[in-house]
């Protein structure tokens, strides 16, 4: 994904209705951090940029009341396990409604624990919530919706 | 209702038409001048007909990509050779991106890959037609 000359990871595979568990994502992404090109930006990446597999799951929901801690526990510990049997270094989890989420969700997810970027995006008034973290600063930066 | 895709690639062609105009090019270099100097007022129509006739003829024969698909699966015809699957046998549709071509992945066990870009169908809307295709047959 690049934008505005900003990089986050280059997705390379999509996947429509992903299965993982019992769950379905609309939409599953996969790829890498070493961007293609033409051959310097090749050797660069090469030697630049970390060789990581990444993954983000894309899920639309009903509305944001139905976040909660145990909501997000069951999906990234599904993704936690994902990663770890596919070796999937950084992972982050898209969640998108149509309500604005209650100050509860938003402290929800932006203090959610663990490596894995979270966001909500409320694609109505297109606002963000992103978890505090390394992967979720990273992706809202990147990211112009 | 069976549909066909089968786009003439013609830059394809064009790249096979410029190795073999090289070569006949570069067979000029190693011929007697005597024989150079015979063939010399034919050698430029003649090196690009032959060309432009080899060219086609291995496109067609090595690279022309045919899909044809109904309900029930799919052919893909590469050259001369012919791959036949069924839906029902895939679980997992992939879009996938190379390095400048879009591919549809059919995946189970084995993965099979549909060159969308090359047969020049969008990517997008061909990926959600596999899918409805592989979801109704499962």
């Amino acid at each position: 994904m690049v934008k505005g000359g900003r990089w986050v990871a280059e997705f390379t595979e999509s996947e429509r209705n992903h299965k993982l568990g019992d769950l379905i994502f609309d939409v599953c992404l996969t790829g890498g951090t070493r961007t293609k090109g033409l051959f310097l930006s090749r050797i660069l990446s090469y030697f630049v940029l970390p060789n990581y597999r990444v993954a983000c799951y894309i899920a639309r929901i009903p509305s944001s009341n139905v976040i909660s801690s145990d909501f997000l526990k069951k999906r990234l510990t599904l993704i936690r396990e994902r990663a770890k049997e596919e070796e999937l270094k950084w992972n982050w989890l898209f969640l998108v409604s149509e309500d604005e989420p209650s100050a509860k969700v938003s402290k929800l997810i932006e203090e959610g624990r663990g490596d894995e970027g979270v966001l909500l995006y409320n694609y109505r008034s297109r606002s963000l919530v992103y978890s505090h973290n390394l992967l979720g600063k990273r992706m809202k930066a990147c990211l112009k919706l | 209702m069976t549909e066909k895709v089968s786009p003439i690639r013609f830059f394809e062609i064009f790249k096979l038409f410029v190795v073999f105009l090289a070569i006949q090019m570069g067979a000029t270099l190693v011929m007697p001048v005597w024989f150079y100097d015979i063939i010399r007022p034919y050698f430029l129509f003649v090196a690009v007909a032959t060309s432009i006739l080899l060219a086609y003829i291995v496109y067609i024969r090595t690279q022309h990509l045919e899909l044809s698909y109904d309900d029930t699966g799919f052919s893909l015809k590469r050259g001369k050779t012919v791959e036949t699957h069924r839906w029902k046998k895939f679980q997992k549709v992939l879009l996938v991106r190379t390095d400048g071509d879009f591919l549809v992945r059919l995946q189970d066990g084995e993965s099979i890959d549909l060159p969308v870009s090359k047969l020049k169908l969008d990517p997008f809307s061909f990926r959600m037609k596999t899918l409805g295709f592989v979801e109704k047959n499962r």
